[in-house]
């Protein structure tokens, strides 16, 4: 990498394509390492777990440390990056070497289908194939380097009573507001979707660290193999969903909104992203026959979250 | 004193509260020449290559300069800097680092308060060289022989 930022000082690049699985903690370094010496732009060549760290890095804007200017989700060719550079330079009138760029326009189609493809219409969260090849992935990673990656999978209790008594609209706006308090109480680099009707999952993981890890037990709840945060994380949405407030369901309504949902655990209870979610569906059934309102644990004797400190 | 000299260029390579990179920058007042502090070796090659050439002393600590298997000691005598490198009490597992350094023929340095005098005879150099000479054969492997003896360990076969 040190070579490769000496000659992005040297030479006058356009645009400069960064293998991010490649740098794991030095990302941040070189980035910054980067804006000092160039002004070409910075492409992000993520997999889908570094999704959500790319995305900050674009989102930083150029006035941050460490930024990018965009990034692509891999596999990519860098037959398609430099066909995607030819057309910016097209598209800003700097025309192409050889003519054959591709047309912004349909650049901008291919994104948009991606976009459809992978994101639930309703919430504006990822859906379930996004989810399930998001969760291979990051499960791949954990079994390389020993990480762990938890799935949770929750549900509205009497969801059909609100949509039946307030009418669909309503439904989908209980939907809506679980997206958004689900992704308010997640970490920036955790996956919520919709796999369907008023179903949701979360793929928590292990986000890139400095291998220091030796406080790795610290971070797991004293009586259950799952990582604190996720434990916290899954009782504070518990919590703020059950005092939403939703115009919608009339004063009546109010504060009467629950959720019941199961946790399982990469790797032990499951060793892929079907095993854990098989697993976990099979909680939250028990979960919902038990009285609803609770999210279980899958494996564990004491089962519901809300009994664990 | 040694007379200000503004053609010549201290870098320190470390966090702002890093004694090392205080002390060298402090040192770079003192002597009047330029000073400069670059957070990593990702930042301090990006001021190496991108600004103007020059003769510039790297001063850093081993754990850094040495990342990334040395090569920030080729980078370095590539754009005409010298290194003077704080060892921080190397142990075996350091064996690499260390010998990446005694390749790039670093200055070493036991202790920070050793920068003054790595930087007085940086300052009283004739001047800077476009690259720094290579060790001998013979003189690399005496090196390597005393680095195992200082750091207990056998060296390669």
């Amino acid at each position: 990498m040190l070579e490769a930022i000496e000659a992005a000082a040297r030479h006058d690049y356009r645009a400069i394509a960064v293998v991010m699985a490649s740098l794991s903690g030095q990302l941040s370094a070189v980035l910054k390492a980067l804006r000092r010496c160039t002004t070409a732009r910075v492409i992000l060549l993520a997999q889908m777990y570094e999704e959500p760290i790319a995305r900050a890095l674009v989102e930083a804007g150029t006035s941050a440390e460490a930024a990018a200017d965009e990034y692509r989700l891999c596999p990519t060719t860098l037959a398609g990056l430099c066909h995607d550079r030819q057309s910016d330079a097209e598209a800003n009138g700097e025309g192409g070497a050889d003519g054959t760029c591709l047309d912004a326009a349909l650049e901008t189609r291919i994104r948009h289908l991606e976009h459809l493809a992978t994101t639930d219409d309703l919430t504006g969260l990822k859906n379930r194939r996004y989810l399930w090849e998001f969760g291979r992935q990051v499960i791949d990673r954990a079994r390389q380097s020993g990480g762990r990656v938890t799935l949770l999978v929750f549900d509205i209790d009497n969801f059909k009573h609100y949509n039946d008594v307030y009418g669909h609209p309503t439904g989908d706006e209980i939907l809506r507001q679980a997206a958004i308090l689900m992704q308010r109480c997640c970490r920036a680099h955790d996956v919520v979707g919709r796999i369907g009707g008023d179903e949701f999952a979360v793929v928590f993981w292990d986000e890139p660290r400095e291998p220091a890890d030796d406080v790795e037990s610290d971070r797991r709840s004293s009586r259950t193999d799952h990582p604190k945060e996720v434990i916290c994380i899954a009782k504070r949405f518990q919590k703020e969903f059950g005092n939403a407030e939703l115009d919608l369901l009339g004063p009546e309504g109010q504060g009467v909104l629950t959720v019941s949902g199961a946790l399982a655990g990469f790797p032990g209870d499951g060793a892929t992203v079907q095993e854990l979610f098989e697993r976990a569906d099979a909680a939250l059934l028990e979960a919902k026959r038990s009285g609803k309102n609770r999210v279980y644990l899958v494996g564990e004797p004491t089962n519901n979250i809300a009994d664990l400190s | 004193m040694v007379e200000g000299d503004f053609g010549r260029r201290l870098m320190a390579v470390g966090g702002s509260r890093d004694q090392l990179a205080i002390e060298a920058l402090r040192l770079a007042a003192e002597y009047e020449v330029e000073g400069a502090r670059c957070d990593d070796i990702y930042s301090a090659v990006a001021d190496l290559a991108g600004g103007r050439r020059g003769c510039t002393l790297v001063v850093g600590r081993l754990r850094e300069l040495a990342k990334e298997d040395g090569r920030f000691f080729r980078v370095a005598a590539r754009n005409g800097a010298r290194c003077a490198v704080l060892l921080d009490r190397p142990g075996p597992d350091d064996r690499r680092e260390v010998l990446a350094a005694v390749r790039a023929r670093a200055t070493m340095l036991d202790a920070i308060d050793e920068i003054r005098g790595a930087v007085e005879a940086w300052l009283a150099s004739p001047g800077c060289l476009p690259a720094v000479p290579r060790l001998s054969r013979d003189e690399f492997r005496a090196t390597e022989a005393e680095l195992d003896a200082l750091l207990g360990q056998e060296a390669d076969g």
